[in-house]
């Protein structure tokens, strides 16, 4: 299995969450938001956003449907080869992991 | 399985304080879809005629359609209406911002709210249910207090608040509902309907999901409409969200100046997208589930409002308050457009209602008497900026232009009248027909007043491909700009276009184009429920939209004198301009839009026919007996 991880560009995240609801659809066939492993984080007043993932999502394969609905270009699926370009990237980042605690 | 609906209604009586949920009606989902149609058919069957919109007997609803909080593009939209106090006729209309998803994911379809409480209350809607609030403490607050108060008292900032400002709580005219503080819909005083039953917010934020009947055609019908949308729309979109498209307006001498005294604006540069972009835009944001976001966070690093930060900018921004009232400097465009939305403010009505007064302060109509010492010259920032507060607040000279321009019309006499820009009591918005003629027509026969997005045609800037106008009209003279023949069908066919839109949950900003056409959105629709509507029965779904709307308004007292345009549009020839010498010529295109719907041009009224064929002849039989 070839390693990748999901970046992100700075600040070009608008918010829409329609990677959200393209990993939901791709995984459990509904439209939502516990069922994603990516969700956005916005700020209540500005309006700035960016993704971040659960972890399962290094583990798991897809087609990538949250980088083909993100119309401003905001995601991209890196191979070991991008890693290091990327990087030296200052608008280029890693998306942050989470890991989601056991539902009580 | 099918898909798409939760299929819950929330029916919650203000009076009674009491909530009852019951199912969505199968028969109601496959006439009438969602959004606008359900709210059509409801007030239809709930409001009797003659009720005011005021009393408690009147029904706000808000109503999701099938592909609400979905993959579709464009999909968060809540469909909000009621009959409107401005008007006295239903008025719908839509918003984006994350609202409807977020009551779908809580599990409902709509809400449906009558009665009115005694004192002060909020509704808070979440996975757990639905409860009505002690709101005492939030009356009087602006929209963007009450939002950050109601996600601060309960701890969750994630909730979508939709709310009135203290404009609605006055009971103003010119008031709307606001969601996620920036997003409103309403026009026609919705917002005093909301403030008359004592509902200042209802809050939301469902967890759930929505259910799809078959997610992988689903996904692949998605990702092609996905796909059309962004090509088109997004790189206009990210780099002058709406608001790219005044330059267009004035290019074209469609630009309303001056209350429609000029069809250009001569401090075009200083209102237009690229001065804009470069002094003010921080970033550009996006309505959930919106691959083409057109909208934009602001701030103002100089003179009177420095350090100053807001959002929300749009093309209704800069052409009300900057060419309508003749407003050139930026900053104060700016804080104005804030304030209408803090006060739950029409960001078009209350402009064309300042503007009105504006003319009639020139003409010597209403003079420094009248306006309490404000001096109404064009452009005055420091009458414009003071006047939204007294509108909202219900004082002063805002108190009188609160109600609009008809009724002020009314009370000022004389020759005030011509100058009272609106159609069956609601503002045109500022796009002068007379540069853009099927904007007139849409204007005189829009079921809400003059309400641009109920036909919102756009081909006549090119923006639909002249292959799909010349089917939907029957004649290659639709790519004539300034000709007639076959706007009157282009005109009825995009109403009911949209009509199936609004009912579907999508936006209008893509929808009102090709990719709303019914072939297109068949594939997302079926795939979403399960059903399997064909082009021609979801264009039928909009048709008897627009049909059972016509009926209503006759119902209540519209005649086809009605379906007209102010004095100005059709007699006063552009004085300058592109459109230089032009009127609006009506007549011919409202004939073969009346002969295209078959309504009787005497008494308005569809014929049996068409009643028949749109599945309404039971409404037509309780008319003609």
């Amino acid at each position: 299995m070839e390693e990748k991880y999901l970046f992100y560009q700075l600040n070009r995240c608008t918010g829409c969450q329609l990677c959200v609801m393209a990993c939901s659809l791709a995984r459990s066939g509904v439209c939502g938001e516990n069922e994603s492993l990516i969700s956005i984080l916005t700020h209540p007043q500005f309006g700035t956003s960016q993704p971040i993932i659960e972890e399962t999502c290094i583990w798991e394969q897809c087609d990538k449907q949250c980088v083909q609905v993100c119309s401003p270009g905001v995601l991209y699926l890196a191979e070991k080869k991008d890693w290091g370009g990327l990087l030296l990237k200052q608008h280029w980042n890693p998306v942050p992991v989470f890991v989601r605690e056991e539902k009580q | 399985m099918s898909g798409g609906y939760c299929n819950k209604v929330a029916w919650i009586d203000l009076t009674s304080q009491t909530v009852c949920i019951q199912p969505l009606d199968e028969d109601l989902k496959e006439r009438y879809i969602g959004g606008r149609g359900f709210i059509t058919r409801w007030l239809m069957d709930m409001v009797p005629v003659g009720v005011p919109a005021l009393d408690p007997e009147n029904v706000l609803i808000f109503a999701t359609g099938p592909l609400t909080g979905t993959n579709v593009p464009t999909s968060s939209r809540i469909e909000i209406g009621a009959l409107a106090p401005e008007t006295g006729i239903y008025s719908t209309g839509s918003a984006g911002g994350s609202f409807g998803t977020k009551l779908k994911r809580a599990g409902l379809d709509a809400l449906v709210i009558n009665g009115r409480s005694e004192q002060p209350v909020y509704i808070m809607i979440t996975d757990a249910g639905i409860e009505i609030k002690n709101a005492a403490c939030y009356w009087g607050k602006d929209i963007f207090e009450i939002d950050r108060a109601i996600k601060a008292d309960n701890h969750k900032s994630r909730l979508s608040v939709a709310c009135i400002g203290q404009a609605g709580e006055n009971g103003g005219f010119l008031t709307t509902i606001l969601i996620d503080r920036v997003r409103s819909a309403g026009r026609g005083g919705l917002g005093a309907v909301m403030g008359s039953k004592n509902l200042k917010a209802i809050a939301v934020n469902g967890t759930g999901s929505v259910p799809i009947h078959d997610p992988q055609t689903f996904w692949t019908a998605c990702q092609n409409v996905q796909k059309a949308a962004v090509d088109k729309f997004f790189l206009k979109r990210w780099e002058a969200g709406t608001y790219g498209n005044l330059t267009r307006y004035n290019n074209a001498g469609a630009l309303t100046s001056y209350n429609g005294q000029k069809t250009t604006f001569e401090f075009i540069d200083q209102i237009c997208s690229d001065y804009y972009n470069k002094n003010f835009k921080i970033a550009t944001r996006a309505c959930m589930g919106c691959p083409m976001p057109c909208w934009t966070t602001y701030t103002i690093q100089s003179g009177e409002f420095k350090g100053f930060v807001s959002e929300e900018a749009t093309a209704t921004t800069f052409k009300e308050l900057g060419a309508r009232c003749g407003l050139h400097e930026m900053d104060a465009i700016l804080r104005a457009h804030d304030d209408l939305n803090r006060f739950g403010l029409d960001t078009i009505s209350t402009p064309a209602t300042i503007a009105f007064a504006m003319e009639c302060f020139q003409r010597g109509i209403i003079t420094k008497e009248d306006t309490g010492g404000l001096d109404l010259t064009w452009g005055n920032r420091n009458a414009v900026i003071p006047l939204i507060e007294q509108i909202a607040m219900n004082n002063g000279f805002g108190a009188q232009l609160a109600r609009g321009v008809r009724i002020c019309a009314e009370e000022w006499g004389g020759e005030a009248a011509k100058y009272a820009m609106h159609v069956k009591g609601m503002e045109t918005v500022g796009t002068d027909p007379r540069g853009q003629p099927s904007w007139g027509l849409g204007y005189a026969t829009s079921s809400r007043g003059a309400c641009h997005m109920r036909a919102y045609a756009n081909y006549e800037s090119g923006s639909m491909a002249d292959a799909s106008m010349i089917r939907i009209s029957g004649t290659t003279e639709i790519r004539n700009r300034f000709g007639i023949t076959g706007k009157g069908k282009a005109g009825a066919f995009l109403e009911d276009m949209n009509a199936y839109g609004d009912s579907l949950g999508i936006c209008k900003l893509m929808a009102r184009d090709e990719l709303g056409l019914p072939e297109v959105l068949i594939g997302v629709l079926n795939s979403a429920t399960g059903k399997t509507y064909s082009a021609d029965s979801l264009y039928r779904v909009g048709e008897r939209i627009s049909n059972l709307e016509r009926i209503a308004n006759l119902q209540r007292g519209i005649t086809p004198a009605d379906d007209t345009l102010p004095e100005r549009y059709l007699n006063e020839a552009v004085p300058e301009g592109p459109a230089e010498g032009r009127v609006c010529d009506l007549e011919p295109m409202l004939k073969e839009y009346y002969e295209r719907r078959d309504w009787n041009s005497d008494d308005g009224y569809p014929s049996l026919e068409k009643l028949k064929a749109v599945g309404l002849d039971h409404e037509g039989n309780d008319i003609s007996t």
